[in-house]
């Protein structure tokens, strides 16, 4: 069943910074585990950085020895591990897919049967003339070129993990190349394909002077999912109480002006005011004409009332 | 004289108790708030069984059973639901009888039986029958007779070959019968009741009829009748009734009909064309059931043919043309028959005539005749189903339930249709929102809104009901205004973004709008396009896309394009059909020469707003629509940045394709859309054995976010990566996905990919071991939160990967973001090279979940929350934030200043937490997210059997005050402040003259 896809517009990226290769921050593994293969001088490409193959080394001699047991047609090495090797296919623009080279890998079983493949190798078969001026031709329509590889690489069968670059990417990046393999024991997953340079939209037009590839391949196996478990040291349970956005919120004892000052400053407010107008009494008499005698009080009252009548 | 600080005193703690009034914004619901601006509906389905229940002085009702397995029982006087129940997906009913007057008797999947009490629907009692093989379909029988003499009558069920007569006290039983033998294959189960006999009437082979004869009480077979005969029959259906039986021959030529009768079976066969029959196409018996007679199609002509039960002979007794819904026969007193007919007159104007004839005994005449015509817009009336009263002249009155094409239910009684329920709204195939036209200049406001002294009158009202002042009348109507608010359900846009228009797809074919504000029909359409004449392949929509959505020219109309596709082949040519979204008026319908597997809407739009679309057909071919001059120069300018991918499930591949040239002979049938080569890029394949995709989750086309860097606590700045192309794949180990406990943990995984759909680059790979689906994933922004279940810790899980992108992490720190160079904007490409950090966390989750979606806001401001469609039918909304991979168990305090929650082992479920509150939306499916105008707020659409509607503001709603606030309180402590103020100064000035007189 054939179901949802999306059309995607791929953001058109103006400016390209990272000229710099790839930095990868996880540890160096020892070279035996890449294969560079390609230019004769050696690569000078990612020298040894890389991802880490997952269950490398550490395997240990047991599950080595019980690896021969599988029936398989490749050869097997002296440590008990197959060599095996696979084609890796390329095509350019629509034509037909044709052999590009070969990869080679160590295929390591592992306990329950699991089997790994690591020290993956390429070797390209360099291109024909005509290769040549098919690629040559790609990059001037800016086609995609292709590659891929049979899915399952031990037993090779019809269906292939494809990936395609932009021709003019790898042009610009002379023919440095990357394979990202994701595996899955002897299954290839995915390929991820891409030139050694950023490549962003729009791509210039350069031809390779030296038709030599520059090869990189990093397999990738999965990561299990890690699981933080929290420890409950001293937060016990019963004080953890759901708020009202359904998060638990930890109830923390109000001392006792949290609690009571919608109470204490009103009060406040009232004896302050009652202070000021106890205060005020016994000035009253003498703020007003001295000590005045108690038939003053009639007089000031008619004064006020004076006063109303204007 | 002294009370002039008393007064500001009291003044202060009326500002103070004020303040604290309006401040104290409600978060919960109460309980007065439900209905404001949520709504519910409650929906059965398309009907295909009902059983009347008019006997008695109880209430009147239909009970009816539904292809979406709800059973319910309906007021027949306003079709409201008594009660419902909505039985599981693998629990389709097959039989709905009545039993002793207070039951109602289901049989499902030929299996399970139950009682269900009538007048309240509980269940009564459960019974499972061991089922034979055998596809014909159940049969079951409510005895009017008790066998085992607990006073209660029984049943017989007849499943596959297997008779088994069931204890209507308790659906023990009593016995069952194996009635096969060589080559027979019975279909059917009659009861003589005078005699305590069964009979079973079925084929043997395909050339005779034979007839089993069991005796009830004991459930032993007591005489096999066989009769042979001359023609093969064809065995696809048998018409049993009390004293024939009728059925094809293989060639469909003759009708074979057998007389059951005291010394045996008579055969006799009938050339159809000596009934006058003799129209093309082959006959098909029609499952109606007729008392002494039966009903066949041929053609385009349904005829009632009735059967002489001692002869066998037939004779036509009507023939009828075109789409024709034939209800069963009601006998009635005087061996009268009564038949309703419903006929759909093609014509100028089609138009739906319901006839009811009764005929007089033996089918001889017509008796009696009425003629209803029913409104033409609700299609071909599929199934009607009558039922007889008694009038006050005694005389027999009739009425009847109509299923429509588009699924809805009529009920029509004295020549007028009573009432009618909108069932197709339980079958939603897709949703899309669209906006209301803008207010017009000449519809004045202050019609709808109340004057003032109203408006203050409704005020003081709710600031009584605040107070508890207010009388018990006085609440209620506050109430009644709250929930009748005019300016809710007005058919204009509102300031705030809450009016629109919800289009619902459903299953028959049929486009509705409906109003979010109170839910009602705004208007409905059978889409005409989609509509396949009498007997044409069927075509069943499939999706919904909007063709239009105006911005700058607001007084355009939006429209819709709904893709229609054979339901049954998936090579047949797409059908597709514009729609306008205010009038719900199908513009033009067009049928494509080619299939689609896919149609994309791009984000590009022409000059008048028509989106682009691309529809990829079976070749992998893309087809470019509108197929205008102006739409193919856009897409060309975008051509080589245009990639699509397509999943196939079955074979476990994703594949990524570019589009490549214009196929140029494609600009002379341009209105089909320019054709496109299309050129395979890239492939990922899963390993048959170990990885089966289950699910696929993308993000939102019209997904806005806010910002790309997340300022943490530090002042440190995370760049979101925020891919477009990024979906989400979860894969299952194959042998896992069936039922929990299929496999071991120990073989069962859950794996998780990131993948970059230009590329095909996997950005990231997880495995979760000892997992099991079936997952339910939502990828938004820069993250994707997925469900599944934990078959060690046989828990259900949630987890949350979120992607963060690495090589910007040079421009560290709020003031570089703010200051540096670095350009955030910066466009993304899949083809630079990316350092993704991924982070990942699980958490334990209560509930199993039936969809997962995340709220939506205008600017992606608000922060999100997950709403979960849970096992118990109810929308569940959950904070993000609780799903976030960097809790840990002691957060910093800058890590608390951010908002990241202590690390907890499991997500919390508060009760608050559910946005249905104390409904159900049975049978849910989706939940469709709308963002409002206002950004605090969402619309949240949920549907399945039912519909639910609400809004939510996950972040509170920070940008408006709240429904209940109280506008008269605010205005009434102003005029009480600027009263006071006067009063103040008055005295103030006094005692200040006072003074001055000293």
């Amino acid at each position: 069943m054939k179901t949802s896809v999306v059309l995607l517009f791929f953001v058109l990226g103006l400016t390209s910074r990272y000229v710099s290769s790839f930095k990868s921050d996880e540890l160096p593994e020892d070279d035996e585990e890449w294969g560079f293969v390609g230019r004769e001088t050696g690569s000078t490409f990612g020298g040894g950085r890389g991802e880490r193959v997952a269950q490398g080394s550490s395997s240990n001699e047991g599950d080595k020895r019980r690896s021969g047991s599988t029936t398989a047609s490749p050869a097997v090495d002296a440590s008990g591990d197959k060599k095996i090797q696979f084609d890796l296919e390329h095509s350019f623009g629509d034509s037909e897919f044709t052999p590009a080279g070969s990869f080679s890998a160590r295929l390591r079983a592992s306990t329950h049967g699991r089997q790994t493949l690591s020290k993956l190798r390429l070797t390209r078969n360099p291109f024909s003339e005509f290769q040549e001026n098919a690629f040559k031709e790609l990059v001037q329509q800016d086609g995609f070129y292709k590659v891929r590889i049979p899915a399952n690489v031990i037993d090779p069968g019809k269906t292939y993990v494809m990936a395609s670059i932009k021709a003019r990417c790898l042009a610009a990046a002379s023919l440095k190349e990357r394979f990202d393999l994701n595996l899955d024991q002897g299954n290839v997953i995915g390929i991820t394909y891409s030139s050694g340079a950023d490549c962003t939209y729009p791509r210039p037009q350069v031809f390779p002077s030296d038709w030599t590839f520059n090869s990189w391949i990093v397999s990738k196996s999965s990561e299990q999912a890690m699981r933080v478990t929290p420890m409950f040291e001293d937060t016990p349970l019963e004080n953890l109480v759901t708020g009202e956005d359904g998060l638990p919120k930890k109830v923390v004892e109000k001392n006792f002006w949290q609690k009571y000052w919608m109470y204490i400053i009103p009060f406040g407010l009232i004896l302050v005011n009652a202070i000021t107008s106890i205060a005020n009494m016994p000035e009253e008499p003498a703020g007003g004409q001295g000590a005045a005698p108690a038939g003053a009080v009639p007089q000031r009252i008619a004064g006020a009332g004076g006063a109303r009548r204007r | 004289m002294y009370s002039l600080p008393h007064q500001q005193l009291l003044l202060l703690l009326a500002f103070v108790f004020v303040l604290g009034f309006l401040t104290s914004s409600c978060h919960a619901l109460y309980e007065d708030q439900v209905g404001v601006w949520d709504w519910h509906q409650q929906y059965i389905g398309r009907v295909k069984h009902a059983v009347f229940q008019t006997q008695g002085s109880g209430r009147k009702r239909v009970v009816v059973a539904t292809e979406q397995n709800a059973l319910a029982s309906l007021n027949l006087r306003t079709g409201e639901i008594y009660w419902r129940h909505v039985l599981g997906e693998s629990d389709p009913i097959d039989v709905l009888e009545l039993a002793s007057g207070k039951y109602v008797m289901t049989l499902s999947g030929g299996t399970n039986v139950r009682a269900w009490h009538l007048p309240d629907g509980i269940l009564i009692w459960e019974a499972a029958i061991p089922s034979s093989k055998g596809s014909n379909p159940p049969r079951l029988v409510a005895l009017p007779v008790d066998i085992d003499n607990d006073k209660i009558n029984d049943l017989l069920v007849l499943s596959g070959s297997v008779l088994a007569a069931l204890s209507g006290q308790d659906g023990t039983t009593i016995w069952k019968v194996d009635i096969s033998g060589k080559d027979v294959d019975i279909r059917d189960v009659i009861v003589a009741t005078e005699e305590l006999k069964a009979y079973g009437v079925g084929f043997i082979g395909d050339s005779g009829f034979t007839i089993i004869e069991i005796d009830l009480h004991a459930g032993t077979i007591t005489d096999r009748k066989t009769a042979m005969t001359s023609e093969t029959l064809s065995v696809t259906e048998l018409l049993v009734s009390k004293q024939f039986a009728v059925a094809l021959d293989s060639k469909g030529t003759h009708l074979v009909t057998v007389s059951i009768n005291a010394n045996g079976l008579t055969v006799l066969e009938t050339a159809l064309s000596s009934l006058s029959l003799n129209a093309v196409g082959l006959p098909k018996l029609l499952p109606t059931k007729l008392d002494g007679a039966i009903s066949l199609a041929l053609g385009d002509l349904t005829a009632i043919v009735a059967v002489d039960p001692t002869s066998g002979e037939l004779r036509t007794v009507e023939t009828l043309v075109g789409a024709v819904a034939v209800s069963d026969s009601l006998s009635l007193a005087n061996s009268k028959h009564s038949v309703a007919i419903i006929q759909l007159l093609e014509g100028g104007h089609s138009q739906n005539t319901f006839s009811l004839h009764v005929h007089g005994e033996d089918w001889t005449e017509v008796v009696q005749k009425e003629t209803v015509k029913l409104p033409s817009h609700r299609g071909h009336v599929q199934k009607v189903f009558l039922n007889a009263y008694l009038r006050t002249d005694r005389t027999h009155g009739f009425r009847a339930l109509v299923v429509g094409e588009d699924d809805s239910l009529l009920l029509l009684q004295q020549g007028e249709i009573v009432w009618t329920r909108e069932d197709e709204l339980a079958s939603i195939v897709d949703a899309k929102s669209a906006e209301l036209p803008l207010e017009r200049d000449g519809v004045s406001v202050a019609e709808v809104e109340h004057d003032l002294a109203e408006w203050l009158k409704g005020h003081f009202l709710k600031l009584k009901a605040t107070l508890f002042l207010a009388s018990a009348d006085e609440i209620a109507a506050v109430q009644e205004s709250r929930l009748n608010q005019a300016d809710k359900t007005k058919l204009t846009r509102d300031h705030n973004g809450f009016r629109k228009l919800l289009l619902v797809l459903t299953k028959s074919g049929k486009l509705l709008a409906l109003h979010t504000g109170d839910g009602r029909i705004v208007w409905s359409l059978l889409i005409p396009g989609f509509r396949a004449p009498h007997g044409g392949p069927q075509v069943c929509p499939e999706k919904l896309l909007l063709w239009q959505v105006p911005h700058q020219h607001a007084e355009e109309r939006p429209e819709v394009l709904v893709l229609g596709k054979s339901c049954s082949t998936s090579d047949f040519p797409a059908v597709l059909s514009w729609v306008d979204a205010y009038k719900g008026i199908e513009l033009h319908t067009m049928k494509l020469s080619y299939p689609v597997t896919h149609a994309l809407g791009l984000p590009l739009t022409d000059s008048s707003e028509q989106r682009l679309h691309l529809f990829v057909d079976d070749q992998a071919q893309a087809h470019l629509l509108p197929g205008s001059e102006e739409s193919l120069d856009l897409f060309l300018k975008q051509k080589d940045n245009a990639y699509f991918y397509e999943v196939d499930r079955t074979k476990g591949i994703i594949e990524g394709y570019g589009i490549k040239g214009l196929v140029e002979s494609s600009r002379q049938t341009s209105s089909e859309g320019y054709l496109f080569e299309t050129e395979k890029l890239w492939s990922v394949v899963f390993p048959e054995e170990t990885e089966s995709i289950a699910t696929v989750a993308t993000r939102r086309p019209d997904e806005v976010v806010h910002t790309q860097a997340k300022v943490l606590g530090n002042r440190e700045v995370l760049f979101k990566y925020l891919n477009k192309n990024m979906i989400f794949v979860a894969t299952v180990t194959p042998k896992s996905v069936g039922l929990l406990g299929a496999a071991s943990p120990e073989d069962s995984t859950v794996v998780a990919y990131l993948i970059d759909t230009v590329t095909g680059r996997i950005l990231h790979r997880v495995t979760h071991p000892s997992m099991q689906g079936p997952v339910h994933a939502v990828l938004s922004e820069n993250w994707v939160v997925y469900h599944y279940f934990n078959l060690r810790n046989h828990r259900y899980e949630m987890s949350v990967l979120e992607t963060y992108d690495q090589s910007r992490v040079g421009d560290k720190g709020v003031m570089q973001l703010m200051l540096g160079r670095h350009n955030a904007s910066a466009p993304l490409s899949s083809y630079s090279s990316s350092n993704v950090e991924v982070k990942g966390q699980s958490y334990f989750f209560t509930y199993t979940v039936k969809t997962l979606t995340v709220t939506t806001t205008a600017r992606g401001i608000t922060s999100k929350q997950l709403l979960l469609g849970t096992v118990t039918d109810q929308v569940l909304a959950l904070d993000k934030r609780l799903l976030d991979p960097r809790r840990s168990a002691t957060p910093t305090p800058s890590e608390r200043e951010e908002g990241i929650l202590p690390l907890t082992d499991a997500i919390p479920i508060s009760p608050q937490g559910y946005l249905t509150n104390g409904y159900q939306v049975e049978g849910l499916r989706g939940i469709l997210t709308i963002p409002a105008r206002l950004e605090s707020t969402c619309l949240v659409f949920a549907y399945g059997l039912d519909l639910f509607y609400t809004r939510t503001a996950p972040s509170r709603t920070y940008d408006s005050l709240t429904e209940d606030f109280s506008y008269a309180l605010l205005l009434m402590t102003i005029v009480a402040l600027l009263i006071a103020i006067a009063v103040t100064y008055v005295l103030a000035e006094r005692k200040e003259l006072a003074e001055k007189w000293k």
